[in-house]
């Protein structure tokens, strides 16, 4: 197993701006009005934008999986921190797949398959793209890698599916 | 509908070995209260009251049961902050470990009610390079919040919401012992119910575990496959059940005596979002099974 490269990039706008775009800002059908009262008991005072409706994040989230086959190789495998799925918004195909895991505290299964594989293993925390009142998001999100080799860095591999959410690249938070 | 894409990613690669993919040596079920909690119940002590349960669970029916390899969560209508990142999902985890002696290593609400089954891939992936594996999957369907969403609507009916306890030794040996699916929302229903014909063909004797569904939509499964070894209707009793369903028609057929520890059985579910999983589990003639704490 080699050691992590890691990298943090700050998404800093919508990949469809000037275009207009259903908001969602709800992932869950609020049916009562006690529903409403329930949501706002833990809505955030968040001062960074939600960038993206659920739509758009899956599509994120397949974009880099593809980029991520095709730049490090079909064997590479993926464990991707989400949030709550949205309802009635199905996963793209290739996030179901057998080369991903989706959920949250990944980083030791991720460690796992990197101790174990020779192969590439990336962990993405995609949990802080705040899409939704309830997201305490920054919309920064992270990635490290195992078995990539030291060239090309970690986020120029990632970049190319990043490109239309003008990423910003700060300083790597460790991580897990 | 598949797509060839998604056909080639769901197959499993071939293995020599026979020995059953997946023996079940606990299954266990108890139902929460809906509410589970009063409204004013800060969200801090309503996960550490959930927590608390689901350890106790987990405690029950998994300690003295030999080492567990993997301990995984998964869920359809949990909290987002308790399966996430934040903190309340970290005390959350850590309420459970509290109870149990372990937290569980990852939790997961990517895959709805069928999340047992893309555990179970991900479990056998690593039984490859390990030799098998000891998981213990707790499915966990509880809405803390209450939110008249989550109690039911005319796509699933009524809900059940309660704590599915599995204890299953996966081991690489046969690659078709699951079946994941993947079909738009309209087709789902159709899609499975061929899925589970060609699955229940070649293993003729083995009965099958269903989701609960309202009685249109399981007259709708019942159109595609030959269902004379299917599990009783048990919708009326439990409601749908999220991703516990086919594990709670396996308790109440084993309470009944048509179903019995040594034997094999079919269990499968559907996602809203139209994913599914079919697989075959045997039962270990040791089962430890509970329904409501009563063996």
């Amino acid at each position: 197993m080699t050691s992590a490269q890691t990298c943090s990039l700050l998404l800093l706008s919508n990949p469809d701006k000037s275009r207009a775009i259903p908001c969602e800002v709800c992932n869950l059908p609020l049916l009562e009005p006690q529903d409403y009262v329930r949501r706002a008991v833990y809505e955030h005072a968040n001062t960074a934008p939600v960038l993206v409706n659920n739509q758009q994040y899956y599509a994120l989230l397949a974009a880099l999986a593809q980029q991520l086959w095709l730049d490090s190789g079909a064997q590479t495998r993926l464990f991707i921190q989400v949030r709550m799925p949205s309802i009635d918004l199905a996963l793209p195909a290739s996030l179901l797949d057998a080369r991903v895991t989706m959920g949250t505290h990944l980083w030791n299964e991720a460690l796992f398959w990197a101790g174990q594989v020779q192969t590439p293993v990336l962990w993405i925390s995609a949990d802080r793209i705040r899409r939704d009142l309830w997201d305490d998001g920054d919309n920064l999100i992270s990635f490290a890698s195992w078995n990539t080799g030291s060239e090309p860095a970690i986020a120029e591999r990632v970049l190319p599916a990043l490109a239309r959410f003008t990423p910003q690249i700060v300083a790597s938070e460790l991580l897990p | 509908m598949f797509t060839p894409h998604a056909a080639e990613a769901f197959e499993l690669r071939p293995q020599a070995a026979a020995a059953p993919s997946f023996r079940a040596h606990t299954v266990a079920y108890r139902h929460t209260e809906t509410p589970f909690v009063a409204a004013d119940v800060s969200l801090a002590d309503a996960s550490a009251a959930l927590a608390q349960r689901v350890g106790e669970e987990a405690r029950l029916y998994a300690t003295n049961s030999g080492p567990i390899d993997d301990y995984v969560v998964t869920t359809t209508d949990l909290s987002q902050f308790l399966a996430d990142s934040s903190p309340y999902a970290e005390q959350f985890r850590a309420g459970i470990g509290a109870t149990y002696g372990r937290i569980p290593d990852w939790i997961t609400n990517a895959y709805e009610c069928t999340g047992w089954g893309f555990i179970l891939r991900y479990v056998l992936q690593k039984a490859r390079l390990t030799g098998p594996r000891r998981l213990l999957l707790q499915i966990v369907d509880t809405d803390i919040h209450n939110f008249g969403y989550w109690i039911g609507t005319s796509r699933w009916g009524k809900s059940g919401f309660g704590i599915c306890t599995l204890l299953i030794e996966v081991t690489p040996g046969e690659d078709d012992m699951l079946t994941l699916g993947n079909a738009s929302q309209a087709h789902a229903l159709v899609q499975m119910g061929r899925s589970l014909r060609s699955f229940t063909e070649s293993r003729p004797g083995v009965s099958i575990a269903l989701p609960f569904f309202p009685e249109m939509s399981r007259r709708a499964l019942f159109k595609c496959f030959d269902t004379s070894l299917a599990h009783g209707d048990h919708y009326q009793r439990f409601g749908h059940s999220f991703g516990s369903d086919p594990w709670l028609s396996v308790l109440t057929e084993l309470d009944s005596g048509t179903l019995k520890p040594g034997q094999d059985c079919i269990v499968s579910s559907l996602a809203l979002n139209g994913y599914f999983s079919i697989a075959q589990v045997t039962l270990a003639p040791q089962l430890r099974h509970a329904l409501e704490g009563k063996a």
